[in-house]
Formats: C-alpha cells, structure tokens, sequence
C-alpha cells in the first residue's frame, strides 16, 4: 500500500531550524541603550489638569484606549510611523518595533476596532497639543516651547536621572 | 495668507473636531471631550499670526472643512489559498473530502467605516463571494451559476453572491457604555473576535469555532465597554439579539430573543494574560410561512410548528502574549434541547436528532521571530466532540506551521495538519486526513 509523503512535517522543520539558527541574540532595538541622552517629553496644553501618566496610562492610550483624566478625555497625536520620535516612543511606551506596530494597527482594522491616532509633524504636534484640551503628545526636550507643558511619566520629571523616555 | 482671529479660530475648531471624529471611530466607549467639539464656554486666546497652522492644508485639514468627520474610510483584506490533500484516490476519506490540490479565492473583504459625529460610527463589512457557484449538495450535485453576459454578447460568465459579515450603527452612550445596533460579530473569545485571515496565524479554523457552537455573528442589541482599575481592564458585552434562525438578520420566526454576555480582564502578570468568558442562550425556529385560509367567511392563520430547539452555550478563553511569544486556547461548550414536537432530523439518516451536547477546544502557541520576514512558528491542537453518531465521535487535529509578515499589511502562511476521529466506528476508524495549506493575505 502506498504511503502519502509526508512533505509538510520535514518543510516546517526545515524552516523552523533556519529561523531559530538566525534570531539575532541580544536585547530587542526598543531596548537597546538610546544612542544619545536627548530626552523625549510627554506634553499637555498649559491649561491641562494632566500632570502625571503612568506608563500603563500611556500604553492604552497610544494602543486605541480611552482615557479620562479628572473628566476630560486624552486624545493622542503620534508622530509619523518612521520617525525617531515615534520609533523611540512606541519602542519604550508600547514595547513594540516599528513592525510590530504596524502589525497592531492593521489587524485593529480588520477586527473593526478603532485606528491608529494621528500622526502629525513635530510641529503641528505642539501646536495643537498647545491649543486643544485634552490633547496629549511628545517631542524632543529642544522642541519644548512655552505653549506646551511637560508632564511627569510614572512619577518622574523629564529632568529626572531615571526618565525613561529617551530619542534613539 | 492673512485672516482675522476669530474666523481663524472657528476653522481650527472646526478642523480639530474633525480631526478628532476621526480619531474616535469605533473607539469603544467614550464621547468626546467638550472642548474639542463645541465651542469652549470661554474665548480661546486668538490666533497668532506666526502660528504655523495655516499649513494643515499640507495635512488634508483644510480650513474650510465642516465640524464634521465626512471621510468615508475604504478598507478591506483578500487571501489566497493553495490546498493540497494528501490522499489516494481510494482512501475512504477521499470520499468525504475533496482530493484535488487546488488553488482558491478565499476572502474578499470590504469594510466601510464612517464617523457620523464624534459619538456615532458606522461600520459595514461584506465578503463577495464566488458561491453558489460550485458550492456541493448532500446528494453529490454542484451548483453552477452560468449565465450569459448581456454586456458581452452573451458570452459566459459565472455570477457570485455576496455576504453581509455586519453592519452596525454604534453610539457612545457613557464613557464606559457603547451600543451597537445592527449585525454584528457575537463577541466572544478570540477567534471570533479577530475574524480575518491576517490578523489569525493559522490558515484554517479550529472546529470549534468553525462549527459555530456560538452564532458567528447576531443582529440586535450589543452594548459593551471597558473599565481600568489600576494596570487591570475590565471588559464587558450583553447582547440581545434574534438569535440563530434560517433567516435571522431580518426574521425571529420563534419571537424569542437570544441573550448573551462576556467578560474579560487583561492583567499585566508575566507579560499580558487576557481572560474571558462567554455565554449564550436561545430558541433556534426553522419553519414555513404561516397559513391562511378562509373559514366560515373568516381568514385564519395557522402557523406552522417546524423544528425549534432551545440552545445554551458557555465558553472560556485565555490569550498570553510574553514579548515574542503568544499562547491562546479556547474551551466552547453547546447544549441543545428540542422543544416538544419540533424535533429535527438527523443529519446522519438515524431518524429524529437527538438532544445533544457539543464542546471543542483548542491551543496556539506561537513565537515571532524579527527576522526573515517575522516567521512565525505556531503549532495548534485542536478537539472537538460533535454531536453523537453512529459514524463520528471525536475530531482530532494537530497542525503546525509557519507565518510570515513581510510587511504590516501582507501575510504569509504554510501549515501542515492531520486529523483523525478517536473513537470512531469502522467507517472512520482508520482515515487520516493531512493537508498542507498555503495561503497569502493582504490588508488593503
């Protein structure tokens, strides 16, 4: 009696050995040590009643989360996917790569939930996080401006030693 | 370009509730703050000139948008299946199952998404489908939709059909409470819930899920929201709905209305551990239009009793994700009692069907590499225990295989699975069925 070949067993296996012979060891690019010290800041408008995120609160609200604080709805502004802001962001905040947030995003899409928030420039990002309440953003420590107003993160000023937010 | 404060003014608020329409779509619970859609109670600080924000023209926001979110959002995913059965053409199984390898369309779907303000959504999905055409009855026969094309000279061509997947209208009633109206996909466990083929790993459903012990999808009432407490989320759903039925997104033949729940907690405990559970209950009614004859100069109508069961399902599942690694199971369970007198036919030619209970479960597990493509290795276990026969006891399947993820929007899969029937009479005792799928997806 013929035996059917086996053929799928012996390709996953084969694949299987190649992809773990190749994973790169080491820690995950959105862990590795920032490259320079420049800080990245969380910000709300001066008038904002935010003055502390944790970074639970942070997560769920950049992965499509609402978030009330003292009543008022956060609204993320992200920036653009490929930029070292949002890179750096999404690597300490969310815990994901560039690829894996893309990932996140689209099949939000296909189960039918809601989109990524919106991405905006650096500047547009202060400039609206300066004139809409409940707007929350991020930026480079340099782009600060006297519109805008830092927050602390879990506890812990920007200027602080142990900030966890840094531009990579 | 030179404008006066005020009127600068109006348009930004203008642009940014339609900025935030947008950003709100689908989320689940929550209206918008006040500020960002109405006027604030007190004069915002004017413009600057130096402001920068006349280039949202660069961004689409122009000044001269409405208040409202007009945009309406296309979007949609596609796979392409190649199967190969791995069996001989007098296997017993040949018989049960189609031999050929073959390519095939599997999913083409279209979603239409619409922010009708900051605290209403739509939201469509419809499959279009190459069926009926080729679709196989019970007696052996094939459809074949062949017709002849009057915008071709008649030429041939095979006509197609389409599914509604869901259509809702979904108002943010509370922070904590949305509803939806309309159909939609019965929320519970994971599967279900993350329905197209790029977002599920594998290529195939487990037959728990595909057998449907929940309704794949309901048309009613559907309220649900989410609470934080602390780095925990507490998650819940109610459902009131027609329930299963032969016609049920238009029709309740029976007037019963199915009721349905689901809780959820997410909990950062070694990485993200997601828990749910999940119950249903209903009157499924399958019968033929009412009657209605003249009596003693009267019209009666009589309504006919047909076949009506009462089912109650329960289901559990759990989704641990730790960096790269991801495990999910699900454990579904189905109880259906006729009603007196309206007892059905079993599908197996054994006479009336039996009151039954019906359960299957299943495991994922599954690592994502970063490189080459994000492979994906995963293995699934999958047991069901379908209705009891003569022929069939149990269904086993294990299945392994590779996902790749070239990009967000593409995905690439390879699983080789064998099932079998534990416990089967002769019939089945001995048949082993293998498959090898490959199938491509794409997020359009």
């Amino acid at each position: 009696m013929r035996r059917p070949i086996r053929i799928g067993p012996l390709l996953v296996g084969l694949l299987l050995s190649i992809a773990v012979a190749v994973e790169p060891i080491g820690p995950r690019a959105a862990e590795a040590e920032p490259a320079t010290k420049k800080r990245l800041v969380v910000i709300v408008g001066r008038d904002s009643p935010v003055t502390d995120l944790s970074r639970i609160e942070l997560n769920r609200m950049f992965t499509g989360s609402v978030v009330y604080v003292a009543k008022l709805r956060l609204v993320p502004f992200n920036f653009p996917p490929a930029s070292r802001e949002r890179t750096s962001f999404d690597g300490t905040m969310l815990g994901m790569s560039p690829a894996e947030v893309g990932r996140f995003w689209m099949d939000r899409k296909i189960r039918g939930q809601s989109g990524a928030p919106r991405s905006l420039p650096a500047a547009y990002v202060v400039k609206l996080v300066a004139r809409l309440p409940g707007a929350i953003g991020y930026v480079a420590e340099d782009q600060l401006t006297p519109a805008v107003r830092a927050i602390r993160v879990g506890g812990l000023a920007y200027t602080d030693a142990t900030y966890p937010l840094f531009l990579q | 370009m030179t404008r006066s404060p005020p009127l600068a003014l109006i348009g930004l608020e203008a642009l940014l509730a339609s900025l935030l329409a947008g950003t709100a779509a689908a989320q689940p619970p929550a209206p918008l703050p006040q500020p960002a859609v109405a006027p604030s109670p007190s004069p915002p600080p004017p413009v600057a000139a130096d402001d920068g924000l006349d280039g949202l023209g660069d961004l689409g926001l122009e000044q001269a948008l409405p208040a409202e979110d007009e945009a309406l959002t296309i979007y949609g995913f596609a796979d392409v299946t190649y199967m190969m059965y791995f069996l001989h053409d007098d296997a017993a199984a040949a018989a049960l199952f189609p031999k050929e390898n073959r390519f095939a369309v599997g999913n083409l779907n279209l979603y239409a998404r619409r922010a009708l303000s900051d605290s209403w959504r739509l939201l469509a999905e419809v499959r279009f489908l190459y069926a009926p055409n080729g679709a196989t009855h019970d007696d052996g026969t094939i459809d074949q939709t062949s017709t002849n094309d009057p915008a071709d000279f008649d030429r041939p061509l095979n006509w197609g059909g389409i599914e509604i997947e869901r259509v809702y209208i979904e108002y943010d009633v509370h922070p904590r409470v949305t509803i939806q109206v309309g159909s939609f996909l019965t929320p519970y466990g994971i599967w279900n819930v993350d329905h197209g083929s790029p977002a599920i790993i594998g290529t195939s459903r487990p037959y728990a899920i595909g057998e449907a012990l929940f309704p794949e999808r309901q048309t009613g009432l559907h309220a649900y929201g989410t609470l934080n407490v602390g780095e925990y989320t507490v998650g819940y759903h109610a459902t009131l709905s027609n329930g299963r039925g032969p016609y049920e997104t238009f029709r309740d033949l029976d007037q019963n209305k199915a009721v349905g729940g689901r809780l959820t907690l997410e909990a950062p405990w070694a990485g993200t551990l997601k828990l749910g559970a999940s119950a249903y209950g209903g009157r499924f009614t399958d019968r033929d239009s009412d009657i209605s004859v003249i009596e003693d100069g009267k019209l009666v109508n009589t309504t006919p009793k047909g076949v009506s069961y009462d089912e109650r399902a329960f289901a559990a599942d759990a989704l641990w994700t730790h960096g790269r690694f991801h495990l999910q199971t699900e454990i579904i369970t189905r109880h259906i009692a006729y009603r007196n007198g309206a007892r059905g036919v079993s599908g197996f030619g054994e006479g009336f069907a039996p009151d039954s209970f019906t359960y299957g479960t299943y495991g994922l597990g599954a690592y994502r590499f970063e490189r080459y493509w994000n492979i994906t290795p995963f293995i699934m276990v999958d047991y069901y225990r379908p209705i009891a026969s003569q022929y069939l006891d149990t269904i086993a399947t294990v299945a392994a295989g590779l996902n790749f993820r070239p990009l967000p929007s593409v995905v690439l899969k390879a699983m080789y699975g064998e099932g079998w029937f534990p416990g089967a009479p002769d019939l089945l005792a001995d048949v082993h069925l293998r498959t090898m799928v490959f199938q491509v997806a794409c997020i359009f």
